[in-house]
């Protein structure tokens, strides 16, 4: 078997645009899911009830289907309730549901683990509860989570792979596209691996600084 | 002057009743310790005044504070926990400035300096700057008391404070209680330290079984128990 290096050259271009897609997809919906999982999971902990049921629903029903169900559930529902958004958008939406709901479930966990006498002690003081969440247990939450979310982060990076069924131009779409144009196929996936590597990797080791940063 | 009113308050946990209709007057510089049997209602009682507990039934009035404001009673009420309960991510500063500064408004170097004047107050000069898992049990009491007291409460409520500290640790964190008594500070201690209610307490409340059974300046409280059952308390717990 030969291995031709010269379809680095020719295709990594076409392959270095396609990871810049991917990027901006994980970064936009991991910065959205890490805005928005705070307060949902404090509303999940302590909103008013029903507030607290919706919340929890939403959770066990994405976390309870596969990703690339929510890919095809925001793909067909959005333009259904007059929400026309591209497939970049649309990409971007559905990942940000997948991470938001794995975000709240961790930060709820860790939350809970730290214990009431914590939460008594800042209501004791007058903070009000979601202050009490917000100002002081979930930056302590924080910190320990920092390793599960990270591996949730990373998933969500791997789970964009699926937008390459609603033709977002992503390293695996555009991969794919290559291989069924050209037939080179190990260069490819092997070209394909190499980025996603590097992209995954990255989100670690930032994250491995970050913690050690927090620690110190 | 009356600081604090109880009438009638009730609180239940499912079938058990923890405190059946208790009645309590405490007056303004007044320094009251209950003591009692465990599951007699004591910390249920503190517990409630701050409403960390919600009374199913009758009524709490502190003085100068609106009914139904929540926040406002506990920024006038500072409690302090039998486990300490400091945020473990905040240096002892921090932790008593976090209340005055997110709650009061005070700018971080008034709020810091606030901080600095009550652990000094607490003998704590020089620990500023540690977190509470590098200082002892005793000390890290020493800071919840600080952080209680930075927001200027009119009453301070101590549930068990010394009870999760090593023996050796105790008399410091008592000698700051008694200090703060004698500098005028209204206050409930839930504690079995019957020195301390000897020494600092203006009177002595025994509960059990959810209600108040007596309560009476130490000396009379002690030596002539107004109670059959406070004396079997007295005496299964000074008798040893």
């Amino acid at each position: 078997m030969s291995f031709d290096w010269g379809t680095f050259a020719e295709y990594g271009p076409r392959m270095l645009r396609a990871a810049w897609i991917t990027m901006q997809v994980s970064v936009l919906s991991l910065g959205l899911a890490c805005l928005l999982a705070p307060p949902l999971a404090t509303a999940r902990l302590i909103g008013p009830r029903p507030l607290r049921w919706l919340v929890q629903a939403f959770v066990e029903v994405v976390r309870g289907v596969p990703p690339l169900v929510v890919i095809a559930f925001v793909y067909f529902a959005l333009p259904k309730v007059g929400l026309v958004l591209s497939g970049f958008w649309t990409g971007v939406a559905a990942l940000t549901v997948v991470g938001t709901v794995y975000a709240v479930e961790i930060l709820r966990a860790a939350i809970e683990s730290l214990g009431r006498g914590q939460l008594e002690a800042a209501l004791a003081l007058g903070f009000p509860p979601w202050r009490s969440y917000l100002e002081l247990l979930l930056p302590q939450a924080l910190r320990r989570i920092l390793p599960p979310l990270t591996n949730e982060l990373a998933n969500v990076i791997k789970a964009s792979a699926l937008l390459s069924v609603i033709s977002v131009h992503e390293i695996t779409q555009v991969g794919n596209a290559l291989i069924f144009e050209t037939f080179v196929v190990i260069e490819i996936l092997v070209q394909m691996t190499l980025l996603y590597l590097v992209i995954v990797g990255s989100v670690t080791v930032l994250s491995r600084r970050l913690e050690r940063s927090l620690a110190a | 002057m009356t600081l604090l009113t109880l009438r009638g308050v009730v609180k239940t946990f499912g079938r058990f009743t923890a405190m059946h209709g208790v009645d309590l007057d405490l007056v303004r510089g007044e320094r009251l310790v209950i003591c009692g049997p465990s599951g007699s209602g004591k910390s249920t009682l503190i517990r409630c005044i701050n409403r960390l507990e919600e009374p199913d039934a009758g009524t709490i009035t502190v003085e100068g504070v609106a009914p139904g404001d929540l926040q406002g009673l506990r920024r006038r009420v500072g409690m302090v926990f039998q486990q300490f309960n400091l945020f473990p991510n905040l240096s002892a500063r921090e932790n008593i400035a976090v209340g005055p500064r997110k709650l009061l408004g005070l700018g971080r170097a008034e709020a810091d300096a606030r901080a600095e004047t009550l652990l000094d107050r607490v003998q704590l000069r020089g620990h500023a700057d540690k977190l509470p898992a590098q200082l002892s049990g005793g000390q890290q009491q020493r800071v919840a008391i600080a952080r209680a007291l930075a927001m200027d409460p009119v009453l301070m409520l101590f549930d068990e404070p010394t009870s999760a500290l090593d023996p050796e640790m105790i008399r410091e964190v008592l000698d700051v209680m008694v200090e703060l008594g004698t500098g005028g500070m209204s206050m409930i201690v839930v504690t079995h330290e019957m020195g301390f209610a000897r020494r600092a307490a203006d009177r002595v409340a025994f509960m059990d079984q959810g209600q108040i059974v007596a309560i009476a300046a130490p000396q009379e409280f002690f030596d002539t128990p107004p109670h059959p059952r406070l004396a079997r308390f007295l005496d299964n717990i000074l008798g040893h």
